[in-house]
C-alpha cells in the first residue's frame, strides 16, 4: 500500500488535522472525539449535524460551516462515530433551538445516533430529532436488507437543509418535514471500476477484475449486487442514470439538479464524460436540468467509479440549493 | 468465598483478552463488510482492560454499565453500539442489586436483548447477527432455569453450548441485516462475527466458574 499515511490509526487525526490547519478561520476540530465544528458566530438557529465513518471525504467533515453543517462527528473509517462524539456535538452547537441529525442509513450509523438522542432526552436536552437518508436505488428496500442505504444524495439534503437553517424563525419539525421531503425526491446510483483500500487492511476491500464492474456498489467497498463485465461510459452511465430515473420515476417536465459524484480514484476529467451522457438521458426524457454538481462529493477513499444523483426540484428547493454557503471546500 | 462483582469482574477481564486475541479471526469473518469489526473490538476491549482497577471497584450494575459505556465511547459502529447496549442495558436492569440471582440475570439478560433488537432496526432470529448466539442462548438458560434445579455453572454451560449452535447455524445464512445484507446470496458461507463475540463471552463466564467450582 502506498499512501500518504503514517500510521492507519492516525488516519483521521491527521486528516482533521490538516482540515483544520487550512481553514483556521472556519472551523475547529475537538480531536479526542473528532468533532469538527463551525467556528463563526452564530446564535438563534437550528443546529445541524451529520456523522458517518471517516472515508466518504469531503463527506462530511468538510461540509461544516455558514449553510450546511453546523458540526459533523468523523468515526473511525467506515465505521459510525461514537455515541459519546455525537452527544458532545449536539451540545456544543446546540443554541436553544434545537439539533437535527442528518444520518445516512447504516445500521451502525443509526444505532449510535439513537443512543445519542436517548442520552440526550435523559440528561434532559438538548431536543434532538433525526431524519434518515436513504437514496441508494441499488438496494432493495425490504425486510431482506438493512433499507436503502443513504449515498451522494445526502449531500442535497445537507445543502438545502443547511440553507433553510439559516433563515429566520426556521424551527426544529419544519427542518426535519424539509429534510425528508429532500430524501423523498432524490436517487442515487453507482458503480465501481475498482475496489478502495482502507488504511487498517491495506488491500483491496473486494476484488475486481480487470474486465469487471461492480455495479450498485456500496459507499465501504462492501460489494454490489451485480457484477458486469466492463463495458464503454455510454453504456454504464446509461444503466446507473436510467435506474435513478426509473426509481422515482422521474418524468417529461421535471426540474431537477444533477449530480455526478466521483468515488474518489476516479479523474474529473472522466466525470465530466459521465456528466455528458446523463444529460443526453436527461434531455431526451424531456427533463430540465436547473444545476450541475461534478466532484468529489462522497467517496469511498480510492475507489474508482461514479454514482449519478439527481433530485426533483420545486422553487424552494432551487433557491436553497444556490444559496451561498461557507464550507472549508472550495477551489479558489 | 467471592462476592458476585469479584466474579463478575474476572469474567470482563477474560471475556476482554479473548476478544483482544480474536482481532485476526473477526477481522477474517467480517470481509463482507469492510473488515474493521476486528479492529474495534480490540480498541474496546483494551479501554475495558486500561480501566479495569476503576472496573473492579464497582457494583455489579455500575461496573456492567461503566464496561458499556467503555465500549460505546471507543468501538464505534455496530459493534460498539450493540456491546455497548448489550452491557448497559444489563446493568441498567440489575440495578443497585448487590448479589444478583440466576432469575435477575435472566430478566437482565432478556431486556439487553430486547433493546440491541431493537437498535438493530427490529433484528430477527435468522438476520444473520449476534442475535442468531444470544436469543438461543437466553433461552437454554430460561428453560435450565425453570426446571428449579440448575446450578450457575449448569446454566453457563447451556447458554455456551447454545451460543454455540447459534453461531455455527450463521454460516449457512443469508444476511438481512447489517452491511452484510446488501450483497445478498454472496454473505452465505462465512460466520457472522457478532455471533462469535457472543459466543467467546459465554465461554469466558464459563471458564471462570469452572475454576470456582
Amino acid at each position: 500500500m502506498k499512501k500518504i499515511i503514517n500510521k492507519p490509526d492516525d488516519f483521521v487525526g491527521d486528516m482533521l488535522k490538516g482540515l483544520e490547519l487550512s481553514n483556521p478561520e472556519k472551523i475547529g476540530v475537538l480531536y479526542g472525539k473528532r468533532i469538527v465544528y463551525r467556528k463563526d458566530p452564530y446564535l438563534n438557529k437550528v443546529a445541524i449535524i451529520s456523522g458517518s465513518g471517516s472515508g466518504h471525504e469531503p463527506d462530511q467533515a468538510f461540509y461544516v460551516g455558514r449553510g450546511m453543517l453546523d458540526a459533523a462527528c468523523a468515526g473511525p473509517v467506515f465505521a459510525a462515530p461514537t455515541l459519546d462524539a455525537i452527544v458532545d456535538a449536539a451540545k456544543l452547537v446546540d443554541r436553544g433551538r434545537g439539533v437535527l441529525f442528518l444520518v445516512k442509513n447504516y445500521t451502525g450509523d443509526r444505532a449510535n445516533f439513537e443512543m445519542a438522542s436517548e442520552m440526550l432526552a435523559f440528561e434532559g436536552g438538548p431536543v434532538v430529532d433525526t431524519v434518515i437518508i436513504n437514496d441508494d436505488v441499488a438496494v432493495k428496500d425490504s425486510t431482506w436488507t438493512a433499507g436503502r442505504r443513504g449515498v451522494a444524495g445526502a449531500m442535497f439534503v445537507y445543502k438545502i437543509v443547511g440553507a433553510k437553517s439559516q433563515e429566520d424563525g426556521t424551527d426544529l419539525s419544519s427542518l426535519k418535514k424539509l429534510a425528508m421531503l429532500v430524501n423523498d425526491n432524490v436517487r442515487t446510483m453507482g458503480f465501481a471500476l475498482k475496489s478502495c483500500t482502507t488504511p487498517a487492511k491495506g488491500s483491496p476491500t473486494f476484488d475486481l477484475g480487470d474486465d469487471d464492474l461492480e455495479l450498485g456498489v456500496g459507499l465501504h467497498g462492501e460489494p454490489g449486487r451485480q457484477r458486469l463485465k466492463f463495458m464503454p461510459a455510454d453504456e454504464i452511465i446509461k444503466i446507473i442514470t436510467d435506474s435513478v430515473l426509473e426509481d422515482l420515476p422521474f418524468i417529461s417536465g421535471d426540474e431537477v439538479a444533477v449530480m455526478i459524484n466521483g468515488l474518489g480514484g476516479t479523474p474529473i476529467s472522466e466525470l465530466y464524460i459521465a456528466a455528458g451522457i446523463t444529460h443526453t438521458i436527461i434531455k431526451n426524457k424531456k427533463i430540465k436540468v436547473f444545476k450541475t454538481y461534478v466532484n468529489n462529493y462522497c467517496t469511498s477513499l480510492d475507489m474508482e467509479g461514479c454514482s449519478v444523483s439527481i433530485l426533483r426540484l420545486d422553487e424552494e428547493f432551487k433557491r436553497l440549493l444556490i444559496s451561498p454557503c461557507d464550507i472549508p471546500i472550495r477551489y479558489f | 468465598m467471592h462476592t458476585q462483582k469479584d466474579v463478575l469482574a474476572g469474567v470482563i477481564e477474560l471475556i476482554s483478552k479473548k476478544l483482544i486475541d480474536a482481532e485476526k479471526i473477526l477481522t477474517e469473518l467480517d470481509s463482507m463488510g469492510d473488515a474493521d469489526c476486528g479492529s474495534g473490538i480490540r480498541r474496546g476491549f483494551e479501554a475495558v482492560l486500561n480501566s479495569i482497577g476503576e472496573i473492579k471497584e464497582l457494583e455489579v450494575g455500575d461496573m456492567l454499565k461503566k464496561v458499556g459505556f467503555t465500549l460505546a465511547y471507543t468501538i464505534g459502529g455496530t459493534s460498539g453500539a450493540m456491546l455497548g447496549t448489550g452491557f448497559i442495558e444489563t446493568g441498567k436492569s440489575i440495578g443497585d442489586n448487590r448479589d444478583p440471582q440466576p432469575a435477575d440475570w435472566l430478566k437482565a439478560l432478556k431486556c439487553a436483548l430486547g433493546v440491541i433488537k431493537r437498535r438493530g432496526g427490529n433484528t430477527q432470529i435468522e438476520d444473520k447477527t449476534l442475535v442468531d448466539a444470544l436469543e438461543p442462548a437466553i433461552a437454554a438458560i430460561q428453560a435450565l432455569h425453570e426446571t428449579g434445579q440448575a446450578t450457575m455453572l449448569q446454566l453457563l454451560e447451556g447458554a455456551y453450548a447454545a451460543a454455540k449452535e447459534g453461531s455455527d447455524r450463521t454460516i449457512d445464512m443469508v444476511a438481512r441485516k447489517g452491511r452484510a445484507s446488501y450483497v445478498g446470496e454472496r454473505s452465505r458461507g462465512n460466520r457472522d462475527p457478532g455471533s462469535l463475540v457472543i459466543v467467546l463471552m459465554f465461554e469466558a463466564a464459563l471458564e471462570i466458574y469452572r475454576r470456582l467450582n
